[in-house]
């Protein structure tokens, strides 16, 4: 954890389905403009603990807090409107509008409640390279497109904590260097969470690294640091 | 104040017309001049059917908004067409108001129902086939309560005598007692309400109900508050359909319990799937062409109808699933393949 100030702290959160313990007493919290990478293997409890950031889920136990405040219990709009803003796991678009429409529409969720105008729609494009594509329906783009319009949706509600949950899954290796570079230059405007799968994605962020194996936090620190972790080879490769 | 501006400002911005859309602004500009000069050629009988049917039109725009636009099926609609033509009915006859304090009243008790039940169903997360029985069960209880409840409602017979609206405009009389006034009166409302609420819809507003009704996940973590937009448009939704309940009642003269009933509430689903979901003008000329056509064949065999309607449903659904409106799409780009062919 860096000196910076502190922007969202989750503190012993838990979440069961049924008998599975999903996330069990998660602590970690975020700094401003950071950037950190969850990772760990199937099931480890990763979407689960950013359905619990982004207020999609309420957790069964513990706290969260957003710039010292507490946010527990509040709907997932209200998380987005104090700006932690989420990209899904698989790309989650508006099939039927437009590239452009879809990012003004997804300008106005904040906008309406802020008061203050969205980002310049041709502004984001150009940042997720899809203006030749502005007119097509999201339906109609592929698969990597799709991840790119999302993340350029949740860049038009001015995020101050990003959540992008496998931005690359499904992407060409020069897609995945591409998201890694933007993902790169946004963590200087604001925190940025990434759960991702691809290691070599996570290496080419070289960035703070949580690692988590059934529900728990096993491991917290730079990616080199946690590589070498063998608790953390352990839940990857098994014991031997 | 100036955040309120700038609300309205971002919702309601009203983009370029493209080309599809200018078609459908032409079609409805060549309906209208057509509802314009049909008094000169129609018989008083005509004209008053198709006085009703201008006013159930705007039944029609009510639910497109709401199926069409916002993605929300519901069931029982006649419930608030019915509650406008019972609040416009009591508060003339029973209460001894004007017609205007029954419009009022019938628009208040409908938003007020479709607020206070919309706010239970719809932020306990109730959505989808589950929301549009909940609307169904809702319209059949208020059936049987205007059947039950004869003080106030008239039981089966209804209340008759209800009378025409009438008000002085710029030293003007106007009064829908006669029947040229009266078809001028519903086409003039039903074509306000048909250009505000296009006009609503065509830019972001029309978007965010898009958003909502389509990917409500997606929009809810952008900052939208996903069951606020459905209750208002479910209340806005109610409140056009009152309007038109009220209009009907005093076009009319008489209202009874199957004004609230399952029948207007598939009759209204099926002009507006005809018409084509979302277009808002495809379910006004729907609404027009079916009715007159009710009215044609049920004069020579009254059994006959439910039976074509049943297979104009079936073809709709089969051949042209987003409606009669989808033609404004498909023609052009059939000519311009076939064009391309020839060249």
């Amino acid at each position: 954890m860096s000196a910076r100030a502190r922007l969202f702290e989750i503190d012993g959160a838990a979440k069961r389905f049924g008998g599975i313990a999903a996330i069990d007493g998660v602590s970690f919290s975020v700094a401003e403009n950071e950037l950190v990478c969850v990772i760990g293997p199937n099931g480890a409890g990763k979407s689960t603990l950013l359905n619990v950031m982004s207020g999609t889920l309420p957790p069964d136990a513990g706290t969260l807090r957003f710039r010292g405040e507490s946010i527990l219990g509040q709907p997932p709009h209200a998380f987005a409107r104090r700006g932690i803003v989420r990209k899904f796991q698989g790309a989650n678009v508006f099939p039927w509008m437009t590239v452009r429409e879809s990012l003004e529409v997804a300008g106005l969720g904040v906008a309406l409640a802020s008061g203050r105008p969205p980002p310049a729609v041709d502004t984001v494009l150009a940042t997720i390279k899809l203006g030749h594509q502005a007119n097509r329906m999201g339906s109609m783009c592929s698969h990597g497109q799709r991840q790119w319009l999302e993340v350029g949706m949740t860049l038009m509600s001015r995020p101050r904590l990003l959540l992008l949950d496998e931005p690359t899954a499904g992407m060409t290796a020069i897609g995945t260097a591409e998201m890694a570079e933007l993902v790169l230059a946004l963590a200087g405007e604001m925190a940025v969470v990434v759960i991702e799968h691809d290691m070599s994605f996570v290496r080419r962020l070289a960035c703070r690294t949580v690692v988590m194996h059934q529900g728990r936090l096993i491991a917290d620190g730079s990616f080199e640091t946690v590589s070498q972790d063998p608790r953390v080879r352990d839940a990857y490769l098994g014991r031997a | 104040m100036s955040r309120l501006f700038t609300a309205c400002r971002l919702l309601f911005a009203q983009p370029r017309l493209g080309g599809r859309e200018k078609l459908g602004v032409l079609v409805a500009l060549v309906t209208l001049a057509l509802l314009i000069v049909t008094p000169f050629a129609a018989s008083e009988y005509r004209l008053a059917q198709l006085r009703d049917a201008l006013l159930l039109a705007l039944l029609a725009i009510s639910l497109d908004y709401l199926w069409g636009r916002a993605h929300t099926l519901v069931l029982g609609h006649a419930l608030f067409f019915g509650l406008g033509a019972y609040g416009m009915a009591i508060a003339t006859m029973k209460l001894g108001l004007s017609t205007g304090a029954g419009i009022v009243l019938g628009i208040a008790l409908a938003s007020a129902l479709a607020t206070i039940s919309g706010y239970f169903l719809l932020f306990a997360g109730v959505r989808l086939h589950f929301f549009a029985v909940m609307t169904m069960a809702m319209s059949l209880i208020a059936n049987q309560v205007a059947v039950s409840w004869s003080s106030v409602t008239g039981g089966d017979v209804g209340i008759l005598g209800i009378p025409p609206i009438e008000f002085t405009l710029l030293g003007l009389r106007y009064s829908t007692a006669g029947d040229l006034e009266s078809y001028y009166g519903a086409l003039a409302v039903a074509t306000m309400v048909l250009a505000v609420m296009w006009a609503a819809c065509r830019g972001p507003y029309g978007k965010i109900l898009e958003a909502v009704g389509t990917n409500e996940n997606r929009a809810r973590s952008l900052g939208f508050n996903t069951s606020l937009h459905l209750l208002l448009a479910f209340a806005l939704a109610a409140a056009l359909a009152a309007l038109a309940g009220a209009l009907f009642a005093s076009a009319s003269g008489v209202v009874a319990p199957d004004l609230l009933g399952v029948i207007v509430s598939t009759e209204v689903l099926i002009w507006v799937a005809i018409g084509g979901r979302g277009s808002l003008i495809g379910p006004v000329i729907a609404t027009l062409i079916v009715t007159q056509a009710s009215h044609s064949i049920s004069s020579f065999s009254t059994s006959l109808w439910p039976l074509i309607l049943g297979a104009l449903f079936l073809l709709v659904v089969f051949a042209l699933p987003d409606g009669l409106a989808s033609l404004l799409r498909k023609v052009p780009e059939f000519l311009a393949r076939r064009r391309g062919s020839a060249s």
